[in-house]
């Protein structure tokens, strides 16, 4: 059997269930009460995506988001348990200065009303209200999960341009990434 | 090269009554004894700065040296595990651990290990590896410098779950070494067909890891009873029988499963003990998990 083949979803896990509870569960000890902050900013931003207002301040919101989500869980606490954490905080800071540049773009605007915009709203809602109900506490702009499901949702409710096709694959990648992870 | 670590752990074998005393197997290029379970920390020992789950995992290392374990496996992909390791080495001071560590870089292994030294807190290690055979090209020629200068005891390779075994083969034949590290278990049982032999062959010792397949193995075998001939072997826990199945087999040096729990510590330290299977038993315990 030839090596790539021997290589499973597996091979992605890199430490224990209970290790990464306890990894969240000091984390949000330690930021607290920053969760308000971000519960905040978040509800902001569902409720400009439901009104269709304030496209760029929602982006902006989202960028901010992965700025700390990079400067502070990335770099800080997940590289206690993983080498790769400081390069995924570069990924973080790299995400951020794309949604700040689209919310610069001169044109955008948010999607007319159908299957992609409600299925993104839908998204955006379940981040940011099922995500702190989670066991570990999913908290957009503090943890990656929530903020990877609110981008994701940000971005299929809105309607950019052609350069807006590079926000998706970091999102898409965590994603992916937590998906396979969950799945093991 | 005798240092004390060495000395106290040989002096603490030999005076226990033979009866009682661990299973060892000498280091093929040495002769030095080694108890033939060791303590992995892939995953197990990866629990960040959080001083209750590092206080566990040194109460894993204090039952694991009382219960006649040496060996203890890590290497810097492991992310925190080498913290937690030197903290637990710094909490249960004198304990007879033979390091076991692993280069695993494409740039400066030399300052890796060093690193990788300061975070278990020893003068030295007793063994280096190349992880998963990566950059072996530069890092293997740097720990034959080390061992050659007296800064290393053993110099070895590891690979995991079958990968790279021509390299790892061809390796082993054109180069000294005191020790290979790979998986092997009653279901993952390729090693046998070259490389375990070539390890007897070459004078290489063998470390096993993934005994129980990181887990899953077991688990497995959890919902099934014990079988008869687990009696004969007295093991009373499935991961004890599998570990002597492992260490039965003569080209075995050490294997080195890794856990967070005491309990389990004691159960794998177990396979230390009491009778080995012969070659017909392992083919029949082998069949009959596989059949599972």
């Amino acid at each position: 059997m030839p090596d790539w083949m021997r290589y499973s979803p597996a091979d992605l896990v890199y430490v224990a269930p209970a290790a990464w509870a306890r990894l969240y569960e000091r984390f949000h000890a330690a930021l607290w009460p920053a969760q308000v902050l971000a519960l905040g900013a978040g509800l902001v931003l569902l409720v400009l995506a439901l009104r269709g207002r304030g496209w760029r301040v929602a982006l902006g919101l989202a960028a901010l988001a992965w700025a700390a989500v990079g400067a502070v869980f990335q770099a800080r606490w997940h590289a206690e348990l993983n080498w790769a954490a400081p390069a995924l905080a570069w990924a973080c800071g790299l995400q951020a200065l794309l949604l700040a540049a689209a919310a610069a773009m001169p044109r955008g605007g948010w999607a007319s009303d159908g299957v992609a915009r409600r299925l993104g709203l839908a998204l955006i809602a379940l981040a940011l209200l099922a995500g702190p109900l989670l066991p570990r506490h999913e908290v957009f702009g503090l943890t990656p999960d929530a903020t990877t499901l609110a981008t994701l949702g940000l971005l299929l409710a809105l309607r950019l341009g052609p350069p807006a096709v590079a926000l998706w694959p970091l999102p898409l990648a965590a994603a992916a990434l937590a998906l396979a992870m969950a799945l093991q | 090269m005798i240092d004390r670590r060495t000395t106290l752990a040989s002096l603490a074998a030999l005076s226990l009554p033979a009866a009682a005393a661990p299973l060892s197997r000498p280091v093929p290029s040495s002769g030095e004894p080694l108890p033939v379970i060791g303590l992995g920390t892939w995953i197990t020992f990866n629990v960040g700065n959080d001083p209750p789950a590092v206080a566990a995992c040194t109460a894993v290392m204090r039952a694991f040296f009382e219960g006649g374990g040496r060996m203890i496996d890590s290497s810097p992909m492991y992310a925190s595990s080498q913290p937690t390791v030197g903290q637990g080495l710094a909490t249960l001071r004198g304990a007879p651990v033979y390091a076991a560590d692993k280069v695993w870089t494409r740039g400066d292994g030399a300052a890796q290990i060093e690193a990788s030294r300061r975070l278990w807190g020893l003068p030295r290690f007793d063994l280096l590896q190349v992880h998963n055979l990566l950059a072996w090209e530069q890092q293997l020629p740097l720990l034959q410098r080390m061992k050659a200068e007296g800064r290393l005891r053993h110099v070895g390779l590891s690979t995991s779950e079958g990968r790279r075994h021509d390299t790892m083969e061809q390796l082993m034949r054109r180069e000294r070494l005191d020790f290979v590290q790979l998986s092997y278990n009653p279901l993952d049982r390729e090693a046998e067909d070259r490389l375990l032999p070539l390890a007897q062959e070459r004078g290489i010792g063998v470390i096993v890891n993934r005994p129980f397949r990181e887990g899953a193995l077991l688990r497995a075998l959890a919902r099934h009873p014990l079988p008869g001939f687990a009696r004969e072997l007295q093991a009373a826990h499935w991961a004890t029988l599998v570990l002597k199945w492992i260490v039965a087999h003569p080209a075995v040096t050490v294997a080195i499963p890794a856990t967070s729990r005491v309990d389990h510590v004691r159960q794998n330290l177990a396979a230390m003990h009491g009778p080995l299977p012969d070659a017909a038993l392992r083919q029949r315990i082998a069949a009959h998990i596989a059949a599972l």
